[in-house]
């Protein structure tokens, strides 16, 4: 509530959302006045924000400023596209990163460890944008060199893209790109959590007597020490969703892909509040609810751990 | 026109056809890119094109879209016809969807339009003259949210001739009038519709060379070749006008074979990139929108034309058009007219006194019984000739402009600070209220109603408290010119007005591009975009594009 309080005021105070439409002589005043009209915009913000509210709660949000259009169906499908990226960037990134982090943990100041050290400050480092389009170029000049489609530089989908595993390559070969762009920086940082929390475990002294006892090592790891630096880990990934989120307006921005990230920066560039408010309800649900799966998630992993 | 193909730098292509009598409301000028128009040849048919643009259409609906029409307009081309349409064989608008040129009166201002007798809407039934007449209905109903309803406002009957002629009489003359209808509408699907909202997402019966097939919102418009075409069934058996915000990502995909023309405002390191692409050309489109500097009246000692005058002596305008546009178009120049681009007939050398002469603005300041303070800038009346210059925030090319300016501004006393504003508070405050010394803002005089809403005493956009009679006058008789010798003559004389005023500066005309793959033929693009509207742009018989085998 207090966000929405913070970012309705903040996008209304930066300026006339009809400014752009005011420059054009092709706009009639009449027009412009059925804006005004249609959203209160003569009104103080304080009403506009009260209107914004019930319009939220009784109407799924209302409608957008310029065409009138109903935010909820459009923030729907663009969530739809949004989780075919985040989901499976996620789950590369947490897969990759805590197998990295374990054997960098295992095998401490190895050149291995040396070695992942380095690329992940190297990828937490890299400008999201940059990485984006340099890996359009490579891909582009290897197919114009190859005559080989590997992947697509932007889209959801070809032309014809055909139906299932027709289907399934091509919006596989659309979305490689930007996934691997939007798992690299989430790589870097839980491989980085990983590897901290597993040394933390393997240094503890429930992990000198597995070993004392004679407990294989890789039991060791599996079994004790990575389940219990999972615990942090768990947490990373719960805080991290929102710089996910915000990863993907430039993502899919840049690999045109029409979802959440697109829809706010759209709605940013048009100066228009409703759209903007409407994001941000349900990216602040959305991390909410992470967190509570978090929490649940705890439990699952450490059985000492019990919500009553 | 440059016209780069197969990856060159840019040569220069003088290929101009020669141009009528025309006004920029009235025309445009094109040119054969690479001489793809061999009617000898029998081209392939088949395939799909895919169109890159930046912005998703926001509707369909080219009547009632507003604001960030282009998108819009990417979709509307292909698969609406108007009355007419501007050949660049010729340069001359000629009938698309009627038989003839419209038959006009002048007293009273009537104008008949014959339609073709055989022409049908995609879904087979026949293009008529109740479609014509319930296209003028829907644009004047006043529950309709239509955009624009100028000239049409003016209109005073309409009558049905036959079933395929209509006479409409105007309460006076509308100089303008081949613009209008650009867009016939079918009477038989809309008649029951919310004409707000029917074309939102789809457009289910339409007269051009291609019908929507499936739009998948913000991501792409699938276009399938309409079967009842009146020109033909086309080449083509698809267009897909896809939206590619990143001009980078469709530099790509227009490299890679993704997609096959793209058409982006043009910016000297995007032309770099473009015209690197092999098998591809590249072709830059002036247009006569303009980059300007309004002068506010109601600042003091602004409202002093000599003051003015000096500023506009002071800027050194050939040197902002060879750092900013010669890169894209090695033959522009300085703007000379806002009204008329250099190879129209009547185009004539409005703005003669802004060339860059730092010496008689100083001398003319001093005549005026300016003199300089301890920083070396003038002083007139009491008044310290520094200036806020509002700009826009994020915009490369406002902000090398303005260092150029405030450089050459500077050697002749005149201090010129930045007050760099993001977009919306510019346009959306500053300028309304008046809140500015100079304002930079783009604009087109190119007809009566983007000239007279900056300039006219009461126009809608007028925010400088700029306000000159005669210059109203001129634009009057423009408006209501019967002939186009008449209309050139009145802008003209208009433009004229604006210039001896010193009432703003403008800089350069904005430029655009169009690049496409060469397996892409038939695309004529114009090489000045004089007439903004839907009808003058490289989408001209769009039915005639073929992929080659």
């Amino acid at each position: 509530m207090v966000a929405s309080v913070v970012v309705f005021f903040g996008v209304s105070s930066i300026g006339d959302p009809l400014g752009q439409l005011r420059l054009e002589p092709s706009i009639s005043a009449e027009a412009l006045q059925r804006y005004v009209d249609r959203k209160h915009l003569d009104r103080p913000l304080l009403v506009q924000y009260g209107l914004w509210v019930k319009e939220a709660v009784t109407n799924q949000f209302g409608t957008d400023l310029l065409r009138d259009r109903e935010i909820w169906p459009d923030l729907v499908k663009a969530m739809g596209r949004t989780s075919q990226l985040v989901l499976p960037a996620e789950a590369i990134a947490v897969l990759f990163a805590a197998i990295v982090g374990v054997t960098s943990a295992r095998f401490r100041y190895s050149v291995f460890d040396h070695g992942f050290t380095l690329l992940s400050f190297l990828a937490y480092s890299l400008p999201t944008f940059w990485l984006a389009l340099v890996l359009q170029v490579a891909v582009t000049s290897f197919y114009n060199s190859s005559g080989i489609r590997l992947f697509y530089t932007a889209g959801l989908s070809s032309p014809n893209p055909g139906t299932g595993l027709s289907f399934f390559i091509d919006r596989l070969q659309h979305l490689a790109l930007p996934i691997f762009v939007l798992s690299v920086t989430s790589v870097a940082v839980y491989s980085r959590y990983m590897r901290s929390s597993m040394l933390d475990q393997l240094g503890s002294e429930y992990v000198r007597l597995a070993r004392s006892k004679g407990v294989r090592e890789r039991r060791v790891l599996t079994a004790h020490a990575f389940r219990n630096a999972l615990l942090p880990f768990v947490t990373v990934i719960g805080a991290h969703l929102g710089a996910v989120l915000g990863g993907t307006i430039i993502v899919e921005t840049i690999f045109d892909i029409p979802g959440m990230g697109t829809y706010f920066y759209n709605a940013l560039i048009a100066r228009d509040v409703y759209p903007l408010m409407a994001w941000l309800m349900v990216t602040s649900t959305l991390i909410v609810v992470f967190n509570l799966v978090t929490d649940l998630v705890y439990a699952v992993i450490d059985p000492r751990i019990r919500y009553e | 026109m440059i016209s780069v193909p197969r990856g060159g730098r840019p040569a220069v292509r003088t290929a101009m056809a020669p141009l009528a009598v025309v006004s920029l409301a009235f025309t445009g000028a094109f040119a054969d890119p690479a001489g793809l128009h061999d009617s000898s040849a029998d081209p392939p048919s088949g395939g799909t094109a895919i169109l890159a643009h930046e912005q998703p259409p926001p509707s369909l609906n080219p009547y009632t879209v507003q604001g960030a029409s282009g998108g819009t307009r990417s979709v509307a081309q292909f698969i609406f016809d108007g009355l007419l349409v501007v050949d660049p064989s010729t340069a001359e608008w000629v009938p698309e969807l009627l038989a003839e040129l419209p038959e006009v009166t002048e007293d009273p201002f009537t104008i008949t339009y014959r339609l073709k007798t055989d022409s049908l809407w995609s879904d087979g039934e026949p293009i008529t003259a109740d479609d014509l007449i319930f296209t003028y209905d829907t644009l004047v109903n006043p529950d309709w949210e239509i955009a624009n309803r100028a000239g049409y406002e003016l209109i005073t009957n309409a009558t049905r001739v036959d079933d395929h002629t209509v006479t409409f009489e105007f309460a006076s003359p509308y100089s303008e009038y081949r613009a209008l209808f650009h867009v016939l509408l079918p009477e038989h699907d809309l008649a029951d519709e919310d004409f707000n909202t029917v074309y939102d997402t789809n457009v289910p019966v339409s007269s051009g060379p291609f019908v929507v097939a499936e739009h998948s919102e913000g991501e792409q418009v699938r276009l399938s070749a309409n079967e009842h075409y009146h020109l033909g069934r086309p080449l083509l058996d698809e267009v897909i006008v896809r939206s590619v915000p990143e001009r980078l990502t469709a530099v790509q995909q227009l490299r890679g074979g993704e997609i096959h023309i793209m058409d982006p405002q043009a910016a000297p390191d995007l032309m770099d990139q473009l015209t690197a692409i092999p098998d591809a050309t590249t072709q830059v489109i002036s247009s006569l929108v303009y980059e300007g500097l309004f002068f506010n009246f109601a600042r003091p000692p602004l409202d002093q034309s000599y003051v003015r005058e000096a500023i506009a002596m002071s800027i050194d305008r050939e040197a902002v058009n060879q750092v900013l546009v010669v890169p894209l178009n090695p033959e522009s120049t300085p703007i000379a007219s806002t009204v008329l681009a250099p190879e129209q007939q009547g185009f004539q050398d409005n703005y003669g006194a802004y060339h860059a002469d730092p010496e008689g603005a100083i001398a003319l300041l001093e005549s005026n019984g300016c003199t300089r303070d301890d920083d070396d800038v003038f002083v007139c009346e009491g008044e310290r000739l520094e200036f806020g210059y509002v700009t826009t925030a994020g915009n490369e090319r406002r902000r090398l402009m303005f260092e150029l300016v405030q450089a050459s501004a500077r050697e002749s006393g005149i201090q010129l600070n930045a007050e760099v504003t993001e977009g919306a508070v510019q346009f959306g405050e500053r300028w309304p209220a008046g809140d500015f010394d100079i304002f930079n803002v783009g604009g087109g005089n190119a007809n009566v109603s983007g000239f007279s809403g900056y300039f006219s005493c009461e126009g809608g956009t007028n925010h400088t408290e700029y306000c000159n009679s005669e210059l109203d006058a001129h634009l009057e008789e423009a408006s209501n010119a019967a002939s186009l010798d008449d209309f050139v003559a009145a802008m003209n004389a208009a433009d004229q007005e604006l210039a001896g005023d010193f009432a703003f500066v403008p800089m350069f005309f904005i430029h655009y591009a169009v690049a496409h793959s060469n397996d892409l033929q038939g695309v004529v693009v114009p090489s000045t975009l004089l007439n903004p509207g839907y009808n003058a742009t490289f989408h001209y018989r769009t039915h005639e594009w073929f992929l080659a085998e």
